[in-house]
């Protein structure tokens, strides 16, 4: 008797123990890690806004030189090459202005993706769905013994050896579930220092990425104003031309702008993530504040981007 | 090097701003199009330093994608040993509950 109360008491430790760490919330886990992912999105379309303005911009000069006419142009490849037939130097179609390049790009959007991954595997390794699985398992495994040992035992001990059994094994499940957590802990632990580097060189990246389109969107504002002038000091084009060419050039504008805007957030979504990463490392109160506040921002700037995406 | 670079870029920069004050001031179309010519150049020129610039991280970057790749390695590891414990137990389970089985009929009573 006195052997099947101490099985109990190493049952009800070994529950303790299992008390002592627990996983970062699934649930929160999980929503960072599809956050995460969505960072990933934000990231290529802000790349591809540089391709898309690079070939607007070949569009808007090509437009202008077409409308006017490049004369100058023309002089001065009728001195470089007499003879030949000058009378047009408008390429159609209009060369693209140059791009950040794919190659330099290359690391760049690999390590999005490995933030991606660790999420990824983060939320899969936090999937509470296979913790309960195992702890039931183990549950199970326990009432098993339980039963196989009652005929050894004898009818006596049935009423202490069974739920003895059980919570052993219980114990045995939530013992095993607090080693894992500690496990993630520590190379939550161990990955936040990366993180963080990480976010700073993606930082840098979209630094250089922002000027790059921010200088090509000032570009094309400046391009774009230069057509409709062109437009509007020909008498032969009617008012109603005008305004369609007006309203047409302001619509993209503006959703070229709506997309920048959603470059422009990158930078507070990546000090939000690890912030986020660290608030569930440490479990504190601020760990809801900081993952909704990540995941706040983050569905602003997707859903700000999929409403550029729509405009154009 | 990467100081330089950024120095001179920010010099880019500046000359952009003005080139794009004095394509909207000029009223000559003629004389547009070939600040827009030099627009192109100005952006060409910019848009190759910051390839550089991007180029110069690689080395870094890669160092942090191999520890990211590690730990997220960890983490599958440690998934898929309690994957691999919770079907270890399903299978202890099932051979104890046959066991006990066994042991029930052999301390029957004849």
């Amino acid at each position: 008797m006195v052997a099947w109360l101490r099985v109990g008491a190493i049952a009800g430790l070994l529950a303790l123990l299992g008390a002592c760490a627990q996983l970062p919330s699934d649930a929160k886990v999980k929503a960072f890690g599809d956050a995460t992912s969505k960072v990933s999105s934000i990231y290529k379309d802000s790349v591809a806004m540089n391709a898309e303005m690079a070939q607007r911009l070949g569009d808007e000069t090509g437009a202008n030189k077409f409308i006017n006419g490049d004369e100058i142009g023309v002089q001065a490849a009728k001195a470089s090459a007499p003879g030949r037939a000058t009378d047009s130097t408008f390429n159609f179609p209009p060369r693209n202005y140059a791009t950040i390049s794919g190659e330099a790009l290359k690391s760049h959007g690999q390590l999005i993706a490995a933030v991606g991954n660790y999420g990824k595997a983060l939320g899969e390794a936090a999937d509470k769905g296979t913790i309960t699985e195992l702890e039931a398992a183990a549950t199970t495994l326990g009432a098993a013994v339980g039963v196989a040992l009652t005929p050894i035992a004898g009818s006596a001990a049935i009423p202490i050896i069974s739920p003895a059994a059980k919570w052993m094994g219980r114990g045995l499940g939530l013992a095993v579930t607090s080693a894992y957590a500690v496990e993630i802990q520590q190379v939550m632990n161990e990955t936040h220092p990366v993180l963080l580097a990480a976010a700073v060189e993606l930082k840098n990246t979209l630094r250089i990425i922002k000027r790059n389109n921010d200088e090509k969107l000032d570009d094309l504002k400046t391009d774009m104003n230069k057509t409709l002038q062109s437009i509007r000091i020909d008498p032969k084009v009617p008012r109603n031309v005008l305004n369609a060419e007006y309203r047409a050039s302001a619509a993209e504008y503006r959703a070229l702008s709506a997309k920048h805007d959603a470059l422009t957030g990158y930078s507070q979504i990546l000090d939000a993530l690890v912030k986020a990463h660290k608030a569930l490392l440490e479990g504190g109160p601020d760990s809801d504040k900081a993952l909704t506040a990540f995941l706040d921002l983050t569905k602003q700037l997707g859903d700000l981007a999929s409403a550029a995406k729509q405009k154009v | 090097m990467e100081h330089d670079l950024e120095e001179f870029r920010g010099l880019v920069s500046a000359a952009k701003k003005c080139l794009n004050a004095l394509i909207l001031a000029e009223n000559d179309p003629q004389i547009v199009i070939q600040l827009q010519a030099l627009q192109s150049i100005l952006d060409q020129i910019g848009t190759d330093i910051d390839n550089q610039l991007l180029l110069s991280r690689a080395t870094a970057i890669q160092k942090l994608i191999g520890a990211l790749g590690g730990s997220s390695q960890l983490l599958k590891d440690a998934h898929d040993r309690v994957v691999e414990l919770k079907d270890g137990l399903g299978v202890a389970t099932k051979f104890i509950t046959a066991f006990g089985g066994l042991v029930a009929q052999l301390s029957a009573p004849r």
